[in-house]
């Protein structure tokens, strides 16, 4: 960005922002676990091409190995030896006392934080070391404790001057590095989430100690410098406003969303609350609800006619499927399990339904499931009603072998129930297992967190084209319309904010919006923390700092290498990027430690993160599991406050799309790239 | 939690049955299961939201009551429906299940 100087800008902070609330809060900070590393080579590849950048891009400085790197900052691997062999007597001493302070000579400099954050974990004293050549972060936990090449930095700033009037000033240092990995089964050109690029530390000191302690740290390494100047801050005027003062953050529509219940009057209505839109800001993760609603909002799009045609099962019937088969064994187990579903669908049959929705939940993945043509199950084949078969939609293909099996046996069960006097019922299932399973080709999501939008993106498509195309006799393969080009990406990211407005909309013109609806103490207890600005929202609008700084950052980064990428793949149009699988790092695997948190903290907490509560329990469960071989993401969406979440989702937004009309090339270009590559 | 019993607790059950059962204010047993497997029984005022049941199940699992959604044959339940206008009868079961999240694959 620094070589536009016109977009180049100071970030104010606002003044009387009580630095000492700050919460360091575990869920703010999406984190994943990579499980793949930039091969060097990557690297080699596109930094030859660089010389093709738009000036807009800045990543050159921010890669690490690269030759072309150190010559731009004007220091020869040679020059930084001789500042780090110098520099092998020196002790480094931990301290731990409560003082900032700072030990300094003329290698190293060692800053201690009486707070800070890396990734997700929180640790107070922790002690950060600036050398010519490393970063290295030390703290009496192990998780807290990283070493990376100072070329892995790519972002150095401080952001400070909160005045405390009876304190002093503190600073809040940020440091992105790049992370030499990428998310698990991503080569890491379609590595499209910022927080996949680098990891972040996020410090809190005294700020009188660090002006000088910045001078030195500069005096180091002049790479320390160029990353710092690196980054001006995200030139767009409404983010420092946003970010910054809280009043502004909390637009009347983020505010009050309370809760919606839709459809309203139905018997079957979702109820959303603003924890559910917060799961749509960009990088969250779905959950059940969004799911819900958006397919009963569907659903209710559709004629009386087509309606009677589709059966949507909610979210939660494949989970209990699958918990109940894990729970029984034994010989009459498919019975068993049908039972624990019986009653779902007492007042269906499927049996006349053309196509069945069900969508699927497993291991933090969203797929999707249509039964086709059920109904051609009990007539002849050539009665042109199409040929019965399970679909699976998937944006993320992968070794799903167990969703077939549950289905199958659902269905079987389902249809033994329904023949029972007649049909021998070897028969049945000899239809059924006949029935064919097709993993139908879809778009594939280009990240890590779109797989419920792409969910609910199926079903939309499916809807519109399924009635048009219900009277083929019979399709071979798939219908025409499920391919890989069905519909671009950019149609997905646009539907996170389309489904959010959706929910505002129907919020504001909902009557059941308001006094109507009792919401619960929870709920009461989050508006009043929103509300109420004397008390909670200083706390809340210093969080969001804290974590739109990194994330803003992060996007822009991202930005930064998607854009150099593209530059440099397009021209070339063959060089193959490559990832290798590396261990994970051990810090990964770990179970999060406690936030540092106050009283004041758990106002803010949900208390899903108490430690008290299973739900955390569960999270931990899962993710050690998960994160053998694959990202373990916390769930942003739980957890934090709403309606200052909705706020953060529209600024991210913002940037988002901002970051997409500087792009130099549309995001269906990436599918070219990919083309050619894969073809490499 | 008026309305709501924890009928684990059998002094409180056989009071309960004891009552005369007039229409509005008859009691029903519902069971609510988790999926563990695990099984809690509540007495509950036919009338009474289940607002009341749902937070009595949440602090005796000691789990935030947003985080887990409620079935009962396949329906989410809200907290302010009542068991009368969703037909529950006595012995009726209702599902209580982790609200699931998703982004990435395994």
């Amino acid at each position: 960005m620094f070589d536009r100087g016109s977009r180049s800008k100071k970030i104010e902070v606002a003044k009387g922002v009580d630095i000492s609330a700050f919460n360091f809060e575990m869920e703010l900070e999406e984190e994943r676990v990579p499980s793949t590393t930039y091969q060097s080579g990557f690297h080699n590849y596109f930094f030859p091409a660089v010389g093709r950048r738009k000036p807009i891009l800045t990543v050159t400085s921010s890669v690490p190995r690269s030759e072309r790197h150190t010559q731009r900052l004007g220091m020869s691997e040679d020059e930084n030896q001789q500042i780090s062999s110098s520099s092998c007597t020196s002790k480094q001493e931990m301290p731990r006392n409560k003082e900032f302070t700072s030990f300094s000579n003329s290698n190293q400099v060692i800053v201690t934080a009486s707070r800070a954050r890396l990734n997700q974990h929180y640790g107070r004293f922790v002690t950060v070391i600036f050398s010519a050549k490393h970063v290295e972060v030390k703290q009496a936990k192990e998780i807290l404790s990283r070493k990376w090449q100072r070329e892995d930095l790519c972002v150095f700033k401080s952001f400070y001057k909160f005045h405390v009037e009876n304190a002093d000033e503190k600073a809040l240092i940020v440091l992105l590095l790049h992370k030499r990995r990428v998310f698990g089964r991503c080569s890491n050109y379609e590595c499209t989430n910022p927080s996949d690029l680098t990891e972040s530390l996020v410090m809190e000191i005294k700020n009188d100690t660090w002006k000088d302690q910045q001078r030195q740290i500069f005096e180091l390494s002049r790479g320390y410098r160029e990353v710092w100047k690196r980054i001006e801050m995200n030139p767009e005027p409404d983010i420092s406003g946003e970010m910054f003062s809280p009043s502004d953050r909390l637009k009347p529509e983020s505010r009050t969303f309370e809760t919606l219940v839709y459809p309203p009057g139905d018997p079957d209505a979702v109820t959303i609350t603003s924890k559910d839109v917060d799961v749509l800001r960009p990088v969250g993760f779905l959950n059940d609800t969004i799911i819900d609603f958006y397919i009963k909002y569907l659903q209710n799009q559709l004629s009386s006619k087509d309606l009677g045609r589709f059966y949507f099962f909610n979210s939660f019937f494949f989970r209990k499927l699958v918990d109940s088969s894990n729970k029984y064994t034994g010989p009459d187990r498919g019975k068993v399990v049908y039972d624990t579903v019986r009653k779902w669908t007492r007042k269906v049959s499927l049996f006349e339904k053309d196509y069945v929705f069900i969508p699927v939940n497993q291991s933090l993945h969203w797929s999707l499931i249509i039964v086709c043509h059920l109904g051609a199950l009990r007539s002849t084949p050539d009665e042109g009603r199409g040929t019965p078969c399970i679909l699976h939609l998937d944006s993320m293909e992968g070794n799903h072998d167990d969703i077939e099996e549950h289905i199958r046996n659902y269905i079987v069960q389902a249809w033994m129930e329904e023949h029972q006097s007649s049909a021998n019922h070897s028969a049945s299932k000899e239809i059924i297992s006949q029935m064919k399973y097709k993993v139908a080709t879809v778009p594939q999501q280009i990240n890590h967190c779109d797989c419920g939008i792409y969910l609910l993106h199926y079903v939309e498509l499916f809807l519109k084209e399924a009635p048009k195309h219900f009277n083929l006799a019979s399709f071979e393969g798939f219908p025409y319309f499920l391919t890989r080009t069905w519909f671009k990406s950019s149609e997905v990211s646009a539907k996170r904010s389309a489904i959010r407005n959706l929910l505002m909309q129907l919020h504001e013109g909902s009557p059941s919006s308001g006094s109507d609806v009792q919401t619960t103490p929870q709920q009461r207890a989050q508006e009043l923390q929103v509300t109420d600005e004397n008390d909670r929202s200083i706390p809340s609008s210093s969080k969001t700092i804290h974590t739109d700084l990194v994330v803003s950052l992060q996007v822009q980064i991202q930005e930064e290498v998607h854009s150099a990428r593209m530059q440099c793949t397009l021209p070339e149009g063959g060089v193959s990027i490559e990832a290798t699988i590396v261990d994970l790092h051990s810090d990964d695997d770990a179970v999060e430690e406690s936030p540092v948190c106050d009283s004041r903290t758990l106002d803010f907490t949900d208390e899903k993160y108490s430690p008290s509560s299973s739900t955390s329990a569960h999270l931990h469960i899962t993710s050690p599991v998960a994160s053998k071989n694959t990202p373990i993401v916390p769930n942003r969406s739980h957890g934090v406050i709403g309606s200052n979440d909705s706020e953060r989702l529209s600024h991210s937004a913002d940037l988002v799309v901002l970051g997409k009309q500087r792009h130099p090339f549309p995001l269906d270009c990436d599918a070219n790239v990919k083309r050619k590559l894969r073809r490499v | 939690m008026a309305g709501v019993e924890d009928s684990s607790n059998p002094g409180v059950q056989h009071q309960d049955e004891k009552k005369p059962l007039d229409g509005a204010g008859q009691h029903i047993n519902l069971k609510v299961k988790g999926q563990d497997g695990g099984e809690v029984f509540f007495r509950i005022k036919s009338t009474a939201t289940l607002r009341k049941l749902m937070n009595a199940y949440c602090d005796r699992q000691s789990v935030d009551p947003s985080s887990i959604a409620f079935l009962f044959d396949g329906r989410r339940l809200r907290a302010e429906q009542t068991p009368a206008e969703l037909d529950m009868e006595d012995g009726d079961e209702i599902d209580a299940m982790l609200h699931q999240t998703g982004g990435a694959s395994s």
